[in-house]
């Protein structure tokens, strides 16, 4: 028989959580499935939380984001504090830095080395008949109005100067440049620019198929609303006819009756 | 050859540094799924997830091997999710991820299943993000661990370190008010 009323089943929660989860041992399951074969209450509840269960598989969590999966699997060896491991953590910030920078900031920074470049080097740039001249002022010929260098002797002494500043400057760069090879390539190239202006385009045209895609979604899911909506409103009307209608024939029917009824009293 | 947890942690302390990144593939995914499901936050959880591994790896001496590594991964990632909620103090939002790419899931969709079913299917989700937001700690820790990572009850009861049958009626209490969630958002 079966039993309508709330169950008085022992630590029924429990064991009805239990076998929902077939996480039960066995004789528990068998006297729990019999008492269930008997209990609409725990049926209902059974059915119920099996439906819970399913709603809940439908929630998954979103995919990881693996860009930096080595340097974060190399990472619990490597982040123990060392200093080789903070100088590769920084030269790592600063490289994902640069790379995280927006598109406009590089192109802004860029101009601004530039424009700080030519400054320095006293760009001359002239548009002329003989067509585009681009000089530093390190190439730029001496004014000939100029005194020779050996004219003045601070002139030799500053000569002098300026080119052990040159060989030193060379020297540093040389050096600079040997030592850091592995960040020039972090240093962006044209193939990379272009590289990550094409994503840049990429990524765009992508949000923007997917603003369309959830439009048409919505526009779809409207039209389906007020779909359902038009057909409640003409079943509604149908019915109000049917209902006017009906009861006009059952006016008539009435009436014929009564006419009926008279003529045969006459 | 596939090595075991134990074996990779044993290996790991003799100094192996590749066993110990075979361990973080391993479970990196779950730790994820774990901190992701309680805290609701997607950077969060992969920070969370980080931390995880890196205090584990620090660790790893202590470890003794009473109980299942993974068990002990999940305790430490249960300790930091624990943290991040008392620090942010306020109940934990679920967040839709921002790259939801309706073309893609679109086309993941079985060939036959309407856009109203593809809809109707996302919807569901989001009640049930939403719901399980809603619910206390303990009960969506035990929903969590029981649902999606298919611990023991007792395994749970471990490690959040309370009764059998205070796992089982949390577990039993939650999906209660899930059940009742959902019936009231039309689910």
């Amino acid at each position: 028989m079966m039993t309508e009323t709330l169950c008085n089943y022992p630590d029924r929660d429990e064991y009805l959580v239990a076998y929902l989860y077939d996480d039960i041992d066995s004789a528990e399951q068998t006297a729990f499935g019999s008492h269930l074969s008997g209990c609409r209450h725990c049926q209902q509840d059974l059915l119920a939380l099996r439906g819970v269960r399913s709603a809940l598989s439908t929630w998954a969590p979103p995919e990881p984001v693996l860009s930096n999966r080595e340097s974060r699997l190399a990472s619990p060896a490597s982040r123990v504090p060392s200093p080789e491991a903070r100088a590769a953590s920084r030269e790592q910030r600063a490289a994902s830095w640069w790379r995280e920078m927006p598109a406009w900031a590089q192109v802004a920074a860029a101009l601004f080395v530039l424009g700080v470049s030519a400054t320095i080097a006293n760009l001359d740039v002239r548009y002329d008949r003989s067509g585009l001249t681009i000089r530093t002022g390190w190439s730029q010929p001496r004014p000939a109005a100029q005194a020779p260098a050996s004219a003045t002797p601070w002139r030799a002494e500053l000569t002098a100067l300026e080119s052990e500043l040159r060989s030193e400057m060379k020297a540093s760069q040389a050096a600079a440049a040997a030592a850091s090879a592995p960040v020039a390539q972090a240093v962006m190239s044209d193939a990379d620019f272009r590289r990550r202006v094409r994503a840049l385009l990429d990524e765009s045209e992508k949000k923007q198929q997917n603003e369309l895609a959830l439009r048409l979604v919505q526009f779809q899911t409207d039209i389906s609303a007020q779909r359902q909506a038009d057909l409640r409103t003409i079943n509604q009307n149908l019915g109000f006819i049917q209902r006017d209608t009906y009861g006009e024939l059952l006016k008539q029917r009435e009436g014929m009756n009564y006419l009926l009824k008279v003529s045969q009293k006459q | 050859m596939t090595w075991s947890d134990e074996e990779l942690v044993s290996r790991s302390i003799g100094g192996d540094a590749d066993s110990f990144n075979q361990l973080v593939l391993r479970w990196e995914r779950p730790i994820y799924a774990l901190a992701y499901r309680v805290i609701g936050r997607e950077e969060d959880a992969r920070d969370v997830c980080q931390e995880t591994f890196l205090r584990a790896f620090r660790a790893l001496g202590g470890f003794r091997g009473q109980a299942k590594f993974s068990s002990w991964l999940y305790r430490i990632a249960l300790n930091l999710c624990r943290d991040w909620v008392r620090r942010q103090r306020r109940t934990p939002v679920v967040q839709l991820p921002e790259d939801v790419d309706v073309i893609e899931l679109a086309a993941s969709r079985e060939p036959t299943e309407p856009i109203e079913d593809l809809v109707a299917r996302r919807d569901l989700t989001r009640a049930v993000e939403k719901a399980m937001a809603r619910l206390p700690e303990e009960q969506r820790t035990a929903i969590i661990l029981k649902e999606y990572h298919g611990l023991t009850f007792q395994e749970i009861a471990d490690l959040v370190g309370c009764p059998l049958s205070t796992v089982k009626t949390r577990l039993y209490q939650g999906l209660t008010v899930l059940r009742r969630d959902l019936e009231q958002s039309g689910r």
